[in-house]
């Protein structure tokens, strides 16, 4: 599979906040990417250095050339903000319109269909739209610009939970018929977890996992028994998070999912499960704050 | 980790694939075009304020009755509204464009071909309303609203050039001001007013100490009203242009 974004060693800052930090990322073509991480972690400014909107030191390739004022490569990319700015006077149909002009790929009856699944009202002024509503024109104009590669940057800020689970639906469906290259920028990760296919995780402008969806699950386990147990368990293993009750406790570790970790698992009497997307990163951005880094 | 180039090169679309050419042509026309999605509001209030300055007019010079051949500055008001259009194009059109993957360099170039049409367009308006003012006699009124004072040309071709240019500078100011706001916030907006103040300030302060005044008032004597409605704004649209692209080239909003 080709390649469609290729970012490497960027560093942007504002005054003397580093904002990224020698970042490097990979998008492949046709693959939902996540890229998870906390507030001010550094996803929105990413996604502004990958659509060109903002300059940065470093490298930036998108299918193949730099997408700083490149007419060609930015006509291929949608970029949905969540603080996407309208002019004062657009109404919903207007953005439309705009899509429709902007975005060689549009396609305006899948945009009209949106407008209805989201109940837009399209003769609506944007400023009057609700917080949710203003975001679900972002989301409209980011699945009917079926833009090859297409960026969402929190996109269901105001949604309710009904349409947020509209929009994955959608996606899933729109992605499966017209393949493209996604990237989703997230905290509701559990939300999105079957969702994503790559996952890449910001904190303080590093990238602390960039990995297969897949893979991901299987890098950290979750074992819970009897203290003793646990810790002898843990011994020598990498302790994401540890907590202990009286009698019991329950650890968050790296690895533990080969097959000797379960015959050991069996003998001490303790218990495994898979760590959820949320917890893996949650348990790795605190592990990084600790200022352990891996 | 590799060397890092440096993303401030701004490349010249040479990158981008075939058919959208060196300069971009189809993106400038679609950032052009962008202007006319809900056309109806920069359309309608230019010409909707217009409309009232000029009935406000009538009626006043119908009420006063004996002020023939009345000259009137309310033409005025149209070139106003334009420049607060165009200096809303950058304050809020520019961060939408920008959102909507089009390049600063097409949305820029967009933006004058639209202000340019729009003046082509208004401005052959302006003189059918001229002619139809003589035609009537002044609106049955002897106003000189269209035609008012240096504004009116007997030339045709003149006629329609001072209506277009003074679209053209309200263009150019209005952006000006919309790029310093987008580029560099309020804080740059209020301090380019400073600037400005300090500079005409420095200026009429040499000018008097030299003793420039009367022979500055004899260069604009000698000019003809075309000249200055028509001729020497064109150089100063020329340098807000440059200056414009110079600062939307590296604008973030």
């Amino acid at each position: 599979m080709s390649t469609v974004v290729e970012v490497r060693g960027v560093t942007k800052a504002y005054g003397r906040q580093t904002v990224l930090d020698d970042v490097s990322l990979t998008l492949r073509e046709n693959t939902i990417h996540g890229l998870l991480g906390n507030n001010g972690a550094g996803k929105t400014t990413l996604m502004r250095v990958v659509t060109g909107q903002v300059l940065a030191r470093g490298e930036v390739r998108v299918f193949g050339a730099a997408p700083l004022e490149n007419d060609g490569v930015l006509a291929r990319v949608c970029f949905v903000s969540e603080s996407q700015p309208y002019p004062e006077h657009y109404q919903v149909r207007h953005v439309l319109q705009a899509g429709a002009l902007l975005f060689p790929a549009w396609d305006a009856a899948y945009a009209e269909a949106l407008l209805e699944d989201f109940a837009l009202p399209p003769r609506r002024a944007v400023r009057k739209l609700s917080r949710g509503m203003r975001s679900a024109v972002g989301i409209v104009v980011g699945l009917a610009s079926r833009a090859p590669l297409t960026l969402f940057d929190e996109p269901y800020l105001g949604l309710d939970a009904p349409s947020r689970r509209r929009f994955y639906d959608r996606l899933l469906a729109d992605y499966a018929e017209n393949p493209r290259t996604v990237l989703l920028s997230t905290h509701l990760i559990d939300e999105v977890g079957d969702l994503l296919e790559h996952v890449t995780v910001i904190d303080a402008g590093r990238i602390l996992l960039d990995e297969e969806a897949d893979d991901l699950r299987t890098r950290a386990v979750t074992v819970s028994g009897p203290v003793a147990a646990v810790t002898r368990f843990t011994e020598g293993r990498e302790v994401l998070h540890l907590e202990r009750l009286t009698t019991v406790s329950r650890a968050t570790v790296a690895g533990g999912r080969g097959p000797a970790d379960s015959e050991l698992a069996r003998d001490l009497g303790v218990e495994l499960e898979p760590v959820s997307l949320q917890d893996l990163v949650v348990r790795t951005t605190d592990h990084n704050r600790r200022g352990v880094l891996r | 980790m590799t060397a890092a180039t440096d993303l401030t090169d701004v490349p010249d679309g040479r990158d981008a694939p075939a058919g959208t050419g060196p300069l971009g042509g189809g993106a400038v026309v679609r950032a052009a075009r962008l202007h006319l999605v809900a056309w109806h509001f920069p359309a309608l209030w230019p010409w909707g304020v217009l409309a009232v300055s000029f009935a406000i007019n009538v009626a006043i010079y119908a009420a006063i009755a004996g002020a023939r051949g009345s000259v009137t500055g309310g033409l005025a008001s149209i070139y106003v509204v334009q420049l607060v259009a165009c200096l809303q194009l950058f304050t809020r059109g520019f961060p939408f464009a920008l959102a909507m993957s089009v390049t600063r360099r097409a949305y820029y170039l967009g933006a004058w071909l639209y202000a340019g049409l729009v003046a082509a367009v208004w401005g052959a308006v302006l003189v059918a309303l001229r002619l139809l003012e003589d035609a009537t006699d002044g609106w049955g009124l002897s106003l000189r609203y269209f035609g008012a004072g240096p504004m009116r040309q007997d030339d045709l071709l003149l006629q329609y050039l001072v209506y277009v240019v003074p679209f053209l500078v309200a263009a150019g100011l209005g952006a000006s001001v919309g790029l310093v706001i987008v580029r560099w916030s309020y804080n740059g907006f209020f301090t380019m007013l400073a600037a400005l103040m300090v500079l005409s300030g420095a200026v009429v302060i040499v000018v008097s100490r030299a003793g420039w005044w009367r022979g500055i008032g004899d260069w604009f004597g000698d000019q003809s009203s075309a000249a200055l409605l028509a001729g020497w704004p064109l150089p100063f649209v020329a340098v807000l242009g440059l200056l414009g692209y110079a600062a939307i080239r590296r604008a973030i909003p």
